[in-house]
């Protein structure tokens, strides 16, 4: 390991400056409720720590503030001098983060998981990458199975894996041994052990004393929303010298520039769209509920001539807007499942580029459904479509599902935290898409041969402003929806 | 719009009366909620000490 | 407003505390007395209108309810931005009591606008675009409303609005033009008088009146909505102490 610890310092990052993490007089409030106040700490390289305290007394908070996953409410965190709030991309690649939750999709398999955090990070060679750590990890038979049916051990591994890939200098973990067996708990130890004989620091969260006493050379009591104690350890009492299960050499891997804005926007609507290819939720739901709708909606319609100019395309916007609400609410929920979002806030990934690449995914998997819907809707509720302009169909519904998925991704950011969930997505799209929806049935309605051609201008500015409107908004907003 | 002499006086009484209603309403629910409150944080405090 | 109320969220009951309480309550004589000359104005002082008889007295608290309604989602707006900007709670509270108020204003401007509309339309409700529009802006901060109670954790709930806030502000001029346009493809059988520039000198004067009066009961009811939100928080604080 001695000889690991060498090749790991000549392997060095260039920037001279330690990665040395300054907590100083860092506080944190939940609404009403102190969380942490005047918290001071620096944590130089190298350094194994253990954070102890009883639940509830913010660990995780201080851990998730010096991941730059949470904002303090007062007082700051530097990692090489540097503030993590004017921190650039190149400062979050020097940091992984195992949070309590795996931050992996479920539903994509180890290695695929790997490669979007690959890419998000920049990673140069993310085949290479990922078997040195398969090697480190032993994650052989993890890799190719999906993330959501393994388990708590060999998902811990995946996980440290996705924190490790970015050769970070400093790993920060939250209660890493919880739900591990006795054989797991010993590979992790060694692990810790390999990366701060490496150089890196280590800094995690336990309530186990025994946990605390087996590797770390220091000790972070907090009591009182505060540090209590911070001293030294012993020497572990354990055997550390013939290591349980000897670790293999970590491999710095080598890292270009992560990805700008849609560039990485692109990475995740890819891996939003490879989901959705694997489950079929979306496009399944969104567009049996459009067809749904379309169809029962004709029958509260009055038949006749009048019907198919008029009222029908009420009735296509209203399934349009219906699958959009389930669609999006659903994308966006997938985020949550086990906090994959957090994944890509620990990403040098721009936060504008989550928003952009979660509405490009929508507005493909919104597309399909379109697809699906408006010949239905030519066929069943116009004569066929006849004397209509196809270009201006298809133009008129482009930028009406713009509209209506970018107020839904946007909203579905704010739903999923409230207390209704997805619930709420209803509540808040409808009432401001209106003048959108006024707009789209009347493009429609002249599209397809019917009405007073002149205001086609009108109507086409207000889609288009209502479009660049809820962009720009969302674009400019998303990051305060999910930050926290 | 002969309807208008028949139903004007009553709207306007109407409009007004639920304008008053409803602002009126509002700041009662304002002025007992705060006191509420006033007692309910006296009795915190007080408990607190 | 917001820069006399600064000093009063101080979490103890100090001497700003007890001059704040003061200011609210000759706030609150002031908006009473201001409510009685506007009563007096909009019912004995101005004349009767020739056309539209003693109903078009509704005029007066239907229009300034609705200025100062308006006046209320702007300051929603600027306080979600402002909110954004500083992560200063106070600025969120502002947002919040502003669009409760609002929301009243707003109840108060169709209730008025809907009986208005039957004494001289004959109908409760037709689309006509104010109104509509007006219809549109009370679902859009009910919603808001709404979300402000379904998110328990206050600084969330405080970025979820203001985000919600500075959208919806925004979105009223398109769902105006776009009612407007909507309700010119497909006009209705109604007469709509339009009210304006062609006023006499005594309704301005009533409504100028009314404007003022409506501001007074305006900010009256923001500091009352921001004394119970200052309470509900102490209260918190206590509880977590």
């Amino acid at each position: 390991m001695t000889a690991l610890a060498s090749r790991e310092v000549e392997s060095r990052s260039p920037s001279a400056v330690p990665t040395t993490l300054v907590v100083e007089g860092l506080g944190k409030e939940f609404g009403w409720t102190r969380v942490l106040s005047n918290v001071s700490l620096t944590i130089e390289e190298g350094e194994y720590v253990a954070l102890m305290g009883s639940n509830g007394v913010g660990k995780t908070t201080l851990l998730r503030m010096c991941a730059g996953l949470s904002v303090p409410t007062e007082g700051s965190v530097s990692i090489a001098g540097v503030d993590l709030r004017r921190a650039g991309p190149g400062l979050r690649r020097r940091v992984g983060f195992v949070s309590h939750e795996s931050l992996l999709y479920p539903d994509l398999t180890g290695r695929e998981n790997l490669e979007f955090h690959a890419r998000l990070f920049g990673v140069t060679d993310p085949a290479s990458a990922i078997a040195a750590l398969s090697e480190l990890l032993d994650l052989d038979g993890i890799l190719d199975r999906p993330a959501g049916v393994l388990s708590r051990g060999n998902r811990q591994r995946l996980t440290l894996a996705r924190a490790l890939l970015h050769g970070p200098r400093i790993v920060l973990l939250d209660e890493p041994f919880t739900g591990l067996d006795e054989e797991s708990s010993d590979r992790l130890l060694t692990v810790l052990d390999a990366l701060v004989a490496s150089g890196r620091t280590v800094v995690m969260t336990t309530h186990d004393r025994s946990v605390a006493e087996a590797g770390p050379r220091r000790l972070i009591l907090l009591e009182n929303r505060t540090v209590a104690v911070d001293r030294e350890l012993p020497l572990p009492t354990r055997e550390i010298a013939p290591a349980p299960v000897q670790a293999p050499a970590f491999t710095r891997p080598t890292l270009t520039t992560p990805p700008k804005l849609f560039r990485a926007a692109l990475a995740i609507a890819a891996k939003d769209l490879r989901v959705e290819f694997r489950t079929r939720d979306v496009i399944g739901s969104a567009g049996l509920f459009a067809l749904a709708v379309l169809v029962t909606a004709s029958f509260t319609m009055p038949t006749g001539a009048a019907a198919s100019a008029g009222a029908a395309t009420g009735v296509l916007w209203i399934s349009i807007l219906f699958a959009v609400l389930l669609g999006v609410g659903r994308t966006m929920a997938r985020e949550s499942a086990d906090r994959g979002i957090e994944g890509l806030l620990l990403s040098p990934a721009p936060r504008e580029s989550v928003f952009i690449g979660k509405a490009l995914a929508s507005l493909v998997l919104m597309a399909v459904v379109d697809v699906v819907i408006i010949p239905l809707f030519l066929v069943m509720m116009t004569s066929d479509g006849q004397g209509s302009n196809p270009l201006a169909l298809i133009g008129t519904v482009a930028l009406g599902t713009l509209g209506l998925v970018t107020v839904a991704s946007l909203f579905s950011g704010i739903a999923v935290g409230s207390r209704l969930g997805e619930s709420m997505l209803p509540i808040l799209v409808m009432p401001v898409v209106i003048p959108l929806m006024v707009g789209s049935v009347e493009l429609t309605r002249l599209a397809l041969g019917a009405g007073d051609s002149t205001s086609v201008w009108q109507w086409l500015g207000i889609l288009a402003g209502f479009d660049i409107m809820v962009l720009l908004a969302a674009i400019a907003m998303f990051s305060y929806v999910i930050e926290e | 719009m002969s309807g208008a002499e028949v139903n004007g006086p009553v709207m306007l009484a109407v409009g007004y009366g639920l304008a008053v209603v409803l602002y009126g309403g509002y700041w009662i629910y304002l002025k007992q909620k705060a006191s509420r409150l006033e007692t309910t944080l006296r009795k915190v405090k007080g408990s607190g000490n | 407003m917001t820069q006399q109320a600064a000093p009063e969220s101080v979490a103890e009951p100090t001497a700003a505390h007890s001059s704040a309480q003061r200011t609210t309550k000759w706030l609150g004589i002031a908006t009473a007395v201001a409510i009685v000359a506007f009563a007096y104005a909009s019912f004995f002082y101005a004349p009767e209108d020739s056309i539209q008889g003693s109903v078009q007295r509704i005029f007066y608290v239907h229009v300034a309810s609705a200025w100062i309604a308006a006046l209320a989602f702007f300051v929603v707006f600027a306080g979600s931005i402002a909110f954004l900007v500083s992560r200063n709670m106070r600025w969120d509270a502002y947002a919040g009591a502003s669009a409760e108020v609002g929301l009243l204003f707003t109840t108060v401007v169709l209730v008025t606008g809907m009986l208005w509309g039957k004494a001289i339309w004959g109908v409760f409700w037709t689309w006509e675009p104010r109104l509509t529009s007006v219809l549109v802006l009370w679902l859009l901060y009910l919603a808001y409303v709404a979300l402000r109670a379904y998110v328990p954790d206050p600084s969330r709930k405080a970025r979820f609005s203001a985000v919600l806030g500075i959208v919806a502000f925004l979105d009223v001029p398109i769902v105006y033009l776009s009612v407007k346009w909507w309700r010119t493809l497909h006009p209705e059988q109604v007469i709509i008088t339009e009210q304006g520039p062609q006023l006499p000198g005594m309704m301005i004067v009533a409504l100028t009146v009314g404007l003022v009066a409506m501001t007074l009961v305006y900010v009256y009811f923001v500091r009352l909505r921001f004394n119970v939100n200052d309470l509900e928080q102490q209260i918190k604080r206590e509880v977590a102490k």
